[in-house]
């Protein structure tokens, strides 16, 4: 049961719509005829938004949305000197950050909005959870956004390789070997991954396929399905306020919205551009495979709380390779993560439930503790 | 009478390496492991109070490894268990030498004979006795007398010599100072030869002894600039050969400049005149000043030629290292600041290799030559410093357009804060203004 407020009255949508195609001329009414973008428009004209104090966390998804739309465009700006291969890659990048005009600036937004976003993300994952968003009818919002939040992990993770620095290969050997200890495909994952069984440019080659063409079409379709069903369903409001039965105020998504969110797109783009300057995201030393591992080498920091757990696991666990459990209870977890709304009957049929609301937090709790402590150890 | 010393002393060492009893290696036992128990080992073990610890030592040697026993260097019948047998003349018995001048000999039985060592070691050298009987040790001894000069066992020891290549063996690169500082640093064996005592002290301190010290086996020790059974000081003429073999270069440059000539006339030795010789410091840039730690006054008058020519020099060397400090500390900066300065950082190596060049070609005493090396460094460098001022310039625009963006950024966002606040003032008026039903909440489904 939604609560809304009617401000300013609706008009009929298609009688609308069809009312602005018929005011307008030239280009926009020679499209109107051939696209039929009437319905279109009245629909992004009625969309509307619940306004309330957890309207901020609404904004985090269209937050990682634009970081996503500036990795897409910095990302092909530097496929055009980009070179994947062993003997080539390393120097590419230098190539991009020495002497390309305005090079260094497209790589670190690239790699500093890679992180924005996958911070973004996280964010709006776990708002969406904490506020239950993801209640029927919306639970393949949530499995499509869960999926998408595993397709934007694998972005980084293949991204980090292609620079084939050194810190990138042995970070990617690490990376891989986790993946090697699942039970039973373990070996097969890890050889598929890298081409082989040792990390060399084989996985290179790979790991530049997954990211740019394999991860971005399963990105793209995700996401098309994931912003369908959000404009189909609506933003949803939080339980806690759909319980107390109060009104709640709906903003026109165009403009009113639409320009609170992008207010938060220039915030981004502003830090983006700051970060990008004063601290330029580093190339570091070319990859040798024969040097021994770089001291103290940790994953970046949206692995951090995955590689502190497995660093911590003891070597053997009732019997069982301890990493092995690690990875099955993770794979478990993971699976659990992306089923939560049909695991939470409760939320689903309007009544709160708080056991999912404390196993939200601890999760939150834990990725910070254990990103922290990965970090200060 | 030298001459025919060392002709009885070749003699000696002939006839006795014809009598050399080599019963146990002989046949193709080169490489045994281990040799079998003989009866000089079984009964010199009992009287361990005695020569019982020549077994033992025996027993960690070379000799030992590549199957050598105690008849193979004093002779005698392994076999027979009474001594007075294993002992008979007619079975090879030469016990062990009596007189300095005996041990010379008494190894070169085996360690002169080339058909003999090959089967132990196809490289070996076979002229260690002949090296040695020309040696101050081995003229001391063979021509002189002398019952304190060194011979092959004050050095590689008696029954425990282990292979040069050892790092136990006390004449491995690591060891060899400190055996040699036995005899030479010990002042009542000194007195006769009347050397000084304080070389090994000097050595240790000086840069070849620190880096030596500092695991650097390669660093030269005293047989590397003396020779080992050679052993001699080196003459005045001969010193540069002695430091050419690793500062190759320095030597080319000094002989082939203008102060081999008057070093000769004077009677000054090249290279430790101005380096000294068993304390040799680094040598850094002020030896070319005129005043202490400067060198060139020991001989110059201050503002003559040659004293103006080192200061140029000095001034030259001067510059373009300081010109490298202040380089590195702008591709440093730059570096801090995100620039990419990894190829000027490269060429700096280039500018590091004429400073050295321009500090051997020095010796050279060639001010044209030195400025020549100078002018292609400093050029160098001028084109790196030029890049790394580049650097920064480019960081100083990007800082500039970073802060342009920013206040554009900025604008943006309160021009949007405003009209998001107008559009919500507007929004609350026409709620105000429209009739109480519209306004009021009602209930989807």
């Amino acid at each position: 049961m939604n609560l809304e407020t009617t401000a300013p009255p609706r008009k009929n949508p298609d009688a609308g719509a069809r009312g602005a195609a018929s005011k307008r001329g030239g280009i926009a009414r020679w499209l109107d005829d051939r696209l039929g973008l009437g319905p279109l428009l009245a629909h992004l004209r009625e969309k509307d938004v619940p306004h309330h104090r957890h309207s901020v966390w609404y904004f985090f998804g269209g937050m990682t949305l634009f970081l996503f739309t500036v990795q897409v465009v910095t990302g092909i700006l530097l496929l055009f000197y980009y070179s994947p291969g062993a003997n080539s890659a390393f120097e590419s990048v230098q190539f991009i950050m020495g002497q390309v005009r305005f090079g260094w600036l497209v790589r670190s937004i690239h790699s500093w909005s890679a992180n924005l976003m996958i911070g973004s993300l996280f964010v709006h994952m776990f708002s969406v959870f904490l506020l239950k968003g993801y209640r029927a009818p919306r639970e393949l919002t949530w499995v499509t956004g869960v999926l998408l939040f595993f397709v934007v992990l694998g972005f980084g993770f293949s991204g980090y390789l292609l620079p084939w620095n050194q810190l990138a290969f042995f970070a990617t050997k690490v990376g891989t070997e986790i993946a090697g200890a699942i039970p039973i495909v373990g070996h097969t994952v890890l050889r598929l991954l890298r081409g082989g069984d040792d990390v060399t440019g084989v996985t290179l080659s790979r790991f530049f396929a997954l990211h740019v063409a394999i991860l971005p079409i399963v990105a793209v379709g995700l996401l098309s399905v994931h912003l369908l069903l959000i404009q189909r369903q609506g933003i949803s409001v939080p339980l806690s306020l759909e319980q107390r039965k109060a009104p709640v105020i709906r903003l026109p998504f165009f403009p009113d919205f639409f320009l609170r969110e992008l207010i938060g797109w220039y915030v981004a783009l502003a830090a983006l551009a700051a970060l990008a300057a004063l601290d330029p995201w580093p190339l570091g030393t070319k990859c040798d495979p024969l040097a021994p591992a770089p001291a103290g080498i940790k994953p970046e920091w949206f692995f951090l709380w995955l590689y502190q757990t497995l660093r911590y696991l003891p070597a053997k666990i009732l019997g069982l390779d301890g990493d092995m459990v690690g990875v099955c209870f993770i794979n478990v977890a993971f699976a659990l993560w992306i089923f939560i709304p049909f695991l939470d009957k409760k939320a689903s049929n309007g009544r709160r439930s708080p056991a999912f609301t404390a196993i939200g937090w601890s999760a939150i709790l834990y990725i910070i503790g254990m990103t922290l402590w990965g970090h200060f150890a | 009478m030298r001459t025919n010393g060392t002709t009885i002393s070749i003699l000696f060492t002939v006839s006795l390496a014809a009598a050399a009893p080599r019963s146990n290696a002989q046949d193709g036992q080169a490489t045994a492991q281990k040799t079998p128990e003989t009866s000089c080992v079984r009964c010199h073990k009992e009287i361990a109070e005695d020569l019982g610890p020549q077994v033992a030592e025996w027993e960690t040697s070379v000799h030992a490894a590549v199957g050598l026993s105690c008849n193979d260097c004093h002779g005698g019948d392994p076999t027979a268990d009474d001594m007075l047998k294993a002992k008979r003349k007619d079975a090879g018995y030469v016990g062990a030498p009596k007189k300095r001048a005996e041990v010379g000999p008494f190894c070169a039985r085996c360690h002169s004979d080339i058909e003999y060592m090959r089967r132990f070691n196809p490289s070996m050298r076979v002229d260690q006795l002949t090296e040695y009987l020309t040696s101050r040790h081995g003229k001391a001894v063979h021509q002189e007398g002398s019952d304190k000069a060194a011979t092959c066992t004050d050095c590689h020891g008696k029954h425990a010599i282990l292979r040069v290549s050892d790092p136990r063996s006390s004449v491995s690169a690591a060891h060899v100072a400190e055996t040699c500082a036995r005899c030479h640093a010990d002042a009542a064996r000194m007195a006769t030869a009347k050397l000084p005592t304080d070389i090994y002290e000097k050595w240790k301190g000086s840069v070849h002894g620190q880096r030596l010290a500092g695991g650097d086996l390669s660093a030269p020790t005293c047989n590397d600039c003396h020779g080992n059974h050679g052993a001699m000081p080196p003459g005045v003429r001969d010193v540069v050969h002695v430091c050419g073999r690793c500062h190759v270069t320095q030597e080319e440059h000094f002989t082939a400049g203008s102060h081999r000539a008057p070093f000769e006339k004077l009677g000054k030795a090249p290279c430790i005149t101005c380096h000294s010789n068993h304390d040799i410091q680094h040598a850094s840039d002020a030896l070319l000043a005129s005043q202490p730690p400067g060198v060139c006054g020991k001989c110059h008058k201050p503002d003559d030629v040659c004293d103006r020519a080192a200061k140029n020099m000095l001034g030259g060397i001067v510059r373009l290292t300081s010109g490298m400090k202040e380089t590195e500390d702008v591709l440093g900066r730059a570096e801090q600041f995100g620039m990419d300065v990894s190829e000027p950082r490269f060429r700096l190596s280039d500018v590091r290799d004429r400073l050295t060049m321009a500090r051997v070609v020095v010796h050279r005493f060639n001010e044209k030559e030195f400025a020549d090396v100078l002018a292609e460094g400093e050029k160098t460098l001028t084109g790196i410093r030029k890049q790394g001022d580049a650097a920064l310039d480019e960081w100083e625009f990007r800082r500039k357009g970073l802060a342009f963006s920013l206040i554009l950024i900025v604008a943006v966002i309160v021009l949007l804060a405003l009209k998001v606040r107008s559009l919500e003032r507007a929004r609350r008026n026409a709620q105000a203004r429209a009739p109480e039903g519209a306004a009021s909440v009602r209930t989807a489904s």
